[in-house]
């Protein structure tokens, strides 16, 4: 183990845990206003990257083709929660799971329906294919290190919108509670409607940063989305810090676990618990901290 | 459909008739819908009784065919020995994750137990003396001590002996003490609590219980097909699980069982006519949800 890869694998660890906290944003944002869990999230991660595919090989503009797989993924999000999601509220949440799980089973056939089974190409934009020195004799891919660049500006964005806004304010009101603010006035539907579409976005953004990382597949947001489901029970589900923390703490923790894990307990044994490893952290934020570590007293009922 | 003999006569008609139909094909289709039956009827216990949804018990299916794949891949053909083992480790994994699950509830149990099963899929993929992301098959079928070897056709009729049984412990535990507490821990866990009564241990031996069944089931299935792969502890496999008991209907003995014969047989019938099958399962499934009241309220009307 050399210093240069393990700079490396940090670098991929946070990039990693970045792109998992785009996708974790939304999870743990529709569960802390809207009191559910979206299965589906995954599919919008999907639909980004196959948006920007479809996009890109018709315009052969990457920057149009980020912009429409954006706006693509919001409107569809916001149809989503028009026509489904929204009648769910009042359910228990074994339907709630259920309903989100059909419309992943729809999303996932409809995309092999419409590109097929064969994963899609995603082309990088030339200015970004090329290394970067971090530091003398280590080069890392410029495309990566702009992927962590861009959560990060997000995530802040993200913070400010979350905390210093009028909307903001009513997306932390509606998460505490509900009713309180309808009784208020406040149009608590459409807050849900604007938080759903929103982490639609990011979503979608995650699958358009991974695109060109990942393959573009059908279900290609699936194992993503379980992971981002332990980033929020180790977060905290509902806690926007907690979450961005946990994201980073395990991508970190995946990324380190699969490169060095097989090393020291050999391929086999090695492998399966570096794929684990994830989990493993999980069980133990359990085992110390059922509400997860920045979660609030009662955030586990 | 709550009493459990009617229940076990309903099952052994539908499988006299598949005897007289006899059909090899056939058979096999409801061999594997009475072993998809044992593990619907473990998912609905946890739900109907604890009031847990559990979105993670295909990892315990898979642990099941695991054990008892890789203990025959060992030479062992002994049916009993092979399945109890199964169990057994089911049971374990169960007790143990389970500790851990029910420090939770509702969303938060679901998507732990999604998580787990995760952690299952991954493990055995990582598995590479045993076919890792391929899976592993067998050679031979299981045998039982007395009866000798058990070939495909017969596991019909092993597995709806199973089934049975396990309808019968369904129902057993419904009407035990154990139910009732779990049941009162399901409604009413303050009042419990102020009686001084501790309902996780009770809570965590249904847990164990459903996913000794699951995995019991999950060896069956391995010796029905031969066959055991990582893709058994897949969360579709999850989901699908719970698919057959919210169609089958929660509470209802009998639920579960039809829901998975329903299921597993449409799958065949539907998956041959259109690839396009999981979209209009899936599809069924949010229509089942969105308009579940409303079609009660209509059945109601309908009713004279």
């Amino acid at each position: 183990m050399s210093w240069p890869l393990l700079i490396e694998q940090t670098f991929n660890g946070v990039q990693f845990g970045l792109v998992l906290f785009l996708l974790a944003v939304g999870v743990t944002l529709v569960f802390g206003v809207m009191n559910t869990v979206n299965l589906a999230h995954g599919s919008l991660l999907m639909t980004g990257g196959y948006l920007l595919a479809e996009a890109q090989s018709r315009t052969g503009s990457w920057l149009l083709a980020v912009v429409v797989a954006l706006v693509g993924v919001a409107v569809l999000g916001y149809l989503v929660e028009r026509l489904v999601v929204r009648r769910l509220y009042a359910k228990n949440h074994l339907e709630q799971v259920l309903a989100t799980f059909g419309l992943l089973l729809c999303f996932n056939e409809t995309v092999v329906w419409i590109w097929g089974r064969e994963p899609v190409p995603v082309q990088l934009p030339r200015m970004l294919g090329g290394h970067v020195e971090l530091l003398p004799e280590v080069p890392y891919p410029t495309y990566r290190l702009v992927v962590s660049l861009v959560v990060l500006c997000v995530a802040v964005a993200l913070w400010f919108l979350i905390a210093r806004t009028r909307i903001g304010m009513l997306i932390r009101a509606g998460a505490e509670r509900r009713q309180l603010v309808e009784a208020l006035g406040v149009n608590i539907g459409l807050v849900c409607a604007v938080v759903f579409a929103l982490g639609a976005v990011l979503a979608g953004l995650g699958g358009v940063l991974l695109g060109p990382l990942l393959t573009v597949q059908p279900g290609m947001g699936d194992p993503l989305l379980i992971l981002a489901l332990a980033v929020v029970i180790v977060g905290g589900a509902g806690s926007i810090g907690g979450t961005f923390v946990a994201s980073l703490v395990l991508g970190i923790a995946d990324t380190y676990a699969r490169t060095l894990l097989p090393l020291i307990l050999g391929g086999g044994a090695g492998r399966s618990i570096a794929a684990m490893a994830v989990y493993l952290l999980m069980a133990l934020t359990l085992i110390f901290k059922p509400t997860g570590i920045f979660g609030r007293a009662g955030g586990a009922e | 459909m709550n009493r459990p003999e009617r229940v076990a006569v309903a099952i052994i008609v539908a499988i006299a008739i598949t005897f007289l139909i006899g059909d090899p094909y056939f058979s096999r289709i409801v061999a594997k819908a009475c072993v998809f039956a044992m593990a619907a009827i473990a998912v609905e216990l946890l739900i109907s009784q604890c009031g847990l949804a559990s979105f993670g018990h295909a990892g315990f299916f898979a642990a099941g065919g695991y054990t008892a794949g890789i203990l025959a891949l060992q030479g062992i053909t002994d049916a009993l020995l092979l399945w109890g083992a199964a169990a057994g480790v089911g049971a374990l994994a169960g007790a143990i994750l389970g500790s851990l699950c029910l420090r939770t509830r509702g969303l938060y149990f679901l998507m732990i137990t999604l998580a787990f099963g995760q952690m299952t899929y991954l493990g055995l993929q990582g598995l590479r003396q045993y076919g890792g992301d391929d899976g592993f098959r067998l050679r031979h079928g299981v045998a039982l001590p007395l009866l000798g070897a058990i070939g495909t056709s017969d596991m019909l009729l092993v597995s709806a002996i199973v089934l049975i049984a396990i309808v019968g412990l369904s129902a057993y535990l419904r009407r035990a003490r154990i139910g009732a507490l779990v049941r009162a821990a399901r409604d009413q866990p303050r009042r419990l609590a102020s009686l001084g009564i501790d309902a996780r241990p009770y809570n965590l031996v249904m847990f164990t219980i459903s996913a000794a069944i699951t995995a019991l089931a999950g060896a069956l299935n391995v010796a029905l097909v031969l066959y055991a792969s990582p893709e058994l502890s897949s969360w579709f496999l999850s989901g699908n699980l719970l698919i057959m008991v919210i169609f089958g209907g929660i509470g209802p003995l009998a639920g579960p069982v039809l829901g998975a014969a329903a299921m597993i047989g449409l799958e065949e019938v539907l998956s041959v006519a259109t690839e396009r099958w999981p979209f209009f399962l899936g599809l069924a499934v949010v229509l089942r949800v969105l308009l579940g009241d409303e079609l009660k309220r209509i059945a109601a009307l309908v009713k004279p």
